[in-house]
């Protein structure tokens, strides 16, 4: 399962509006060496979505909301 | 198939306002009801009136929650008890309670699920109702951790008290609690109908939250952020004939303001979630809201008139039925008090839109905050927003 970054925004966004969203997934993803990366494979979202929660950034809700990111690529709710 | 109705007690008693909203209620479902919704006006011992709906429906799954009003198709009630009921062979209901919440969000919304039956990859339709403590600001977290531990559409609210802002509870089967988390887990053979829709329009700049602690935000763009509200609703709030500059919070056009020109987090292109600052209690520096804003988030101001919220309700409605191929059975529906102090006299009227595009019983809620989740809307927690379920037939 692929997954495309700009989804995962979507989805972030979705809880914590989509200018924050857009700049915590690219500080995730240079902090993960995903940045490169449009598509993601589906464990790369997951080491993306715990970045997420462990910036500093990050207050309660955003790491709720990346803990729910990860069930949702989990259960597959979002995918490419 | 599935039936569901509908019935409202306004007796000043209990025990004797819940047999009479089961009493109406009753009279619109077919065979053993599966599935008690019950809404209660503080002014009632929740715990009798818990008991009796439990005793009439012959110990049916329960969930609800206080309120700040209720409504049933036929309008909106004074301060009752409202109860729908659902029954039906293909439609089934699980019922659990967290408690403690404030304490520990994630291990009381994990022991209410503890009593759901886990979600399993079948051909059945599933949607959770999420009720929770109103007064704790965290309704973003309670819903998102509904959703985390049974993945599943979700629609509910924050439990309210009429504006006391003293004490909310949650109601599961035989149990009232307040500091506490109820879910629910509906199932049934053909799909349920939801929408969620708030009609508000940004206008302004785009500003963002640059000091917040919880759900006080101190400043926006660096400056106070009452005096940021001020300077970017003045012109229209001139329009409506009210000096802004020299509102006191005891003013009653004070919070109407704050209720009308909310704040909207942009979450897409083309959709915003609503916040409300109703709990702002001076003019001279932070606004307070009734959830959570983290520092970072983009805000706008947002405008939403009565006659926006009249189309809203009738828009949701018609959207939800859409959203089902089947005849709705009936629906219940989740609304924020602020839409009641928008629409004022005119919330029947919404009342009656609603029930008009759905053509069928509707019972409904007015809340502290609305939840709405779905796999392709995770925006979870909403204010001044409606919320809706509709059961399929």
């Amino acid at each position: 399962m692929e997954i495309e970054r700009h989804t995962l925004i979507e989805t972030f966004g979705d809880s914590i509006g989509r200018q924050k969203a857009e700049r915590m997934v690219t500080a995730a993803a240079e902090r993960t060496g995903l940045s490169g990366q449009r598509t993601l494979s589906r464990d790369e979202a997951i080491e993306l979505a715990d970045c997420l929660a462990e910036l500093d950034e990050a207050g309660t809700v955003a790491r709720v909301s990346a803990s729910t990111v990860k069930t949702q690529i989990t259960t597959g709710d979002i995918q490419a | 198939m599935t039936s569901v109705g509908t019935g409202a007690g306004t007796a000043s008693d209990a025990g004797t306002a819940a047999e009479a909203a089961v009493e109406t209620a009753t009279a619109g479902v077919d065979g053993q009801p599966q599935l008690a919704v019950v809404f209660v006006a503080p002014r009632y011992d929740y715990q009798t009136v818990v008991e009796t709906v439990r005793a009439e429906t012959d110990r049916a799954p329960l969930v609800g929650c206080s309120t700040a009003g209720e409504f049933t198709e036929a309008g909106p009630t004074d301060a009752s008890v409202t109860v729908t009921l659902v029954a039906g062979e293909g439609f089934a209901a699980h019922v659990g309670l967290g408690e403690e919440l404030s304490a520990d969000p994630e291990a009381a919304v994990g022991a209410a699920a503890d009593s759901l039956p886990p979600v399993v990859d079948d051909d059945r339709h599933r949607v959770g109702i999420n009720f929770h403590d109103g007064l704790l600001g965290r309704g973003e977290e309670v819903a998102m951790l509904g959703y985390q531990q049974r993945p599943v559409p979700y629609v509910g609210g924050s439990a309210a008290d009429n504006f006391a802002m003293s004490e909310t509870v949650v109601f599961a089967n035989d149990e009232v609690a307040t500091d506490a988390v109820a879910l629910a887990l509906l199932s049934s053979d053909r799909p349920f109908g939801r929408a969620v829709d708030h009609g508000h329009e940004p206008f302004g700049d785009s500003l963002t939250v640059t000091d917040a602690d919880g759900s006080v935000v101190e400043t926006l763009n660096n400056r106070p952020a009452f005096d940021v509200w001020r300077e970017t609703v003045r012109p229209r709030a001139t329009e409506t004939g009210v000096d802004i500059d020299t509102l006191s919070p005891d003013d009653d056009a004070f919070e109407e303001l704050l209720t009308r020109f909310e704040f909207g987090i942009k979450t897409s292109d083309e959709e915003y979630k609503i916040r409300w600052p109703g709990l702002t209690q001076t003019t001279d520096g932070p606004l307070r809201f009734a959830t959570q804003i983290p520092e970072g988030t983009e805000l706008f101001v947002v405008d939403s008139d009565a006659e926006a919220q009249l189309a809203t309700a009738r828009r949701v409605t018609e959207t939800a039925t859409t959203t089902t191929p089947t005849t709705p059975a009936g629906a219940v529906a989740f609304d924020c008090v602020c839409q009641g102090l928008v629409l004022g006299e005119e919330f029947g009227t919404a009342v009656d839109a609603m029930a008009e595009a759905l053509s069928a019983p509707v019972a409904g809620v007015q809340t502290y905050g609305e939840v709405a989740v779905a796999p392709d809307d995770m925006r979870a927690y909403h204010n001044t927003t409606t919320s809706l379920l509709v059961f399929p037939e």
